[in-house]
Formats: structure tokens, sequence, C-alpha cells
């Protein structure tokens, strides 16, 4: 019973002395004279904004191929006259910030026909139908469909963007415009 | 005594550090860039030609217009006459709507422009001509069982189409028994 004592007693005895000389060694580079002031080093972890947008078949209306930077709309247009309304495409936004969707159309709200055809639609867009609802002539400047839309969730949020043309009684042919849906975060 | 000079080197090596590492933050490409896609529009407008026929004026005719009655996808026109020689009637207006250029062209059941009696063994016959649009193209042809062109090479129309007139003329040598006499034509648009 006492040996077992004594050998407890010397263990706690080595602990001690290791700690000891720990601290001396520690103390000693710390104050070591050659050694400059202690700086102070600040850790910044930058968060980008993380920001997209990507189309998809629409829910209904215009048959839809991706492509590497967007996709093909294509719709039959068979109406004479009034209004042909047809979604186009679904827009899938995502942002950790604020956001503006600006769309712009190469020839300006045309849809141009191929070869010397000289007919012309005319057509509008609008953008998110069953929420914004923002109806505009596009242009080749562009024109902003939404603006200071909120933060989305990691999923995005999906809207629909429609075409109305205005139907007219043009040449058999396939008329055409391209569209750029640009996302600006401020 | 301190030596600062290790401390300076180190302050530089640091501020160096920032340097580099500011001027890769510039050169990385923004993630706050604005992002596109694109999408072209594709409104496809198919051929859109058909015609129609409707009861005619009797406007320039000698015998005024038949009576027009709807039916079998086109109609059925009577006219009396009663006059020996030669009568012009109104036998329907046609209104033709395409959005290309078009041609209409005409056929009939019986051989050579003849209106052939109904009522068995009949063998009377009347030789009749019609006039595709009097005022414009004004083509008469002797219709046959092949088909002969009335017009060709017209132009696009409007939406709501162009009406023409068209208007038979019957030869009665008076020598014809009371019949009624018949023939059925066949109007078509053609579209190249």
């Amino acid at each position: 019973m006492r040996r077992r004592r004594g050998r407890e007693r010397s263990r706690r005895w080595r602990v001690v002395l290791a700690l000891l000389a720990a601290g001396a060694v520690l103390l000693a580079s710390a104050c070591e004279p050659g050694r400059a002031a202690p700086v102070t080093v600040t850790l910044n972890v930058v968060v980008p904004g993380a920001c997209f947008i990507t189309v998809a078949a629409p829910v209904g209306g215009a048959s839809f191929t991706p492509t590497a930077s967007g996709g093909i709309a294509s719709l039959n247009d068979s109406t004479t006259s009034g209004l042909l309304v047809s979604n186009l495409f679904t827009l899938n936004e995502t942002c950790d910030k604020k956001y503006s969707i600006v769309i712009a159309a190469q020839n300006g709200g045309t849809l141009k026909g191929t070869g010397g055809n000289t007919d012309v639609l005319s057509y509008q867009i609008d953008y998110d139908p069953s929420g914004t609802n923002s109806v505009f002539t596009p242009s080749a400047a562009g024109v902003t469909a939404a603006s200071k839309l909120p933060k989305t969730g990691a999923g995005g949020v999906s809207k629909q963007v429609a075409i109305r043309i205005n139907a007219a009684f043009v040449s058999p042919d396939t008329y055409s415009d391209v569209l750029t849906i640009t996302q600006t975060v401020p | 005594m301190r030596n600062f000079s290790t401390g300076s080197a180190l302050g530089a090596g640091l501020l160096a550090l920032g340097a580099l590492g500011a001027a890769l933050l510039a050169a990385a490409p923004s993630t706050e860039a604005a992002q596109t896609q694109t999408v072209v529009i594709n409104a496809v407008v198919p051929q859109i030609c058909s015609i129609s026929v409707a009861a005619a004026s009797g406007a320039g005719t000698t015998g005024g217009a038949g009576t027009f009655a709807a039916g079998g996808g086109g109609g059925t026109v009577t006219v009396t006459d009663a006059n020996a020689g030669t009568t012009s009637f109104g036998l329907v207006a046609i209104t033709e709507i395409c959005n290309k250029s078009y041609s209409v062209k005409v056929s009939s059941a019986n051989t050579g422009g003849t209106l052939k009696g109904v009522t068995g063994g009949n063998t009377d016959t009347l030789s009749y001509t019609i006039t595709y649009d009097p005022t414009g193209s004004n083509t008469t042809v002797a219709p046959s069982t092949t088909q002969s062109t009335l017009a060709t090479g017209l132009a696009k129309t409007t939406g709501t189409g162009v009406t023409k007139q068209v208007n038979v003329t019957v030869t009665n040598n008076g020598l014809a028994q009371p019949d009624t006499y018949t023939d059925t034509l066949t109007i078509t648009q053609t579209v190249p």
C-alpha cells in the first residue's frame, strides 16, 4: 500500500516537471531578444455573390431545345389575326442578394422571316405572367423586366416567360429573333 | 536590446503577400458579373390557303345570277335558260385566301364544256363556258375533265382573301328538249 502511494506521487512529480519544462521553452522563445514584436493576423473569409440564371422548357407552350448558352424556343403560328400568347421558356433565377433581370432582343421586338421575305411579326414579352407580369416590347438595348428582386433560396425561383405575338397574315416562313436575358447584381 | 530589423523584414513580407493576394483577387473572374442566357425564338408560320364559293351577283350578265344552294363542299347553282342563243349568268363568287402566290384551276365531270340532260334517254346537250374574274383576269374556258388554268401566279392575299366573280355562258340552240342540264365543276387552288 505504501509502495503504491510512492509510485503515484513519483508519477505526479514527473508530470509537473514536464509541464514546467515546456513552459520554460515557450517562455524562452517568446522572449527571445532577437525576435520581432508579435504581429496580428486578421483572417477574412470572403463569401462571393452566387448569382446565376438558367433557361429550360416552359410549362406548356413552345417546344424548347436547350443549347450551351440557353435554348431555342419554337412555336407554330397559324393565327392570322388577334394575339397569339404562348409560354416561351422557364427562367430559373438564383441569387444570394437582390438582383434584376434585363431582356434584350436582337431585332427589337420584331420576328423576321428568312431570305427576301419582308413580312414581320411584332411581339411583346411577358415576364412572369403569374407574378410580376411585366409586359414590354423588348429592345436591342434591353428592357428591365424586374428589378430589386429579393434574394432567392439555394434552389432559385422559376418563372415563365411568355411571348405575345400580334398575329398577321404573313408568308409561310420561320420568323425569328434572339433574346438575351441578363441577371444583374448591383 | 531588440533587433527590429527582423521585424521589419517580416512586415515587408506580409505586405508583399497582401499585395499578391489583392492582385490575384482582382484577376479572378468576379462572381458578381452579370449572368446571361440566350434564347432564339422561332415562330413557324405554315401555308394558309383556302377557297370557298358563295352566291354570285348578276352584275355584267345577260341572264342574272343563278340560284345558289350551299352544300357538298361547294354548292349547286341553278339557272333557267328560256332563251335561244347565248346567255350569261352569275355562277358563283369565289373567295380565295392564301399567304403566298397561288393558281386557280378548273375541271368538270363532262368533257368539253357540256351540260347533259338528267332525264334518261335524253341525249341532247348544251354547251357552255365559264369566265373567271370578268373584271380582272377575265379568263374564259370550256371546262373539261382535264384541268384548265383560270389564273396563275396570283399574289398573296390579305387574311380575309379576295372575292372574284365566275360567270357561266350557256349556248342553247333552241332544239334541246325540256330537261335539267347539268355538269359538275371542280375548282382547285394550287400552291407551288
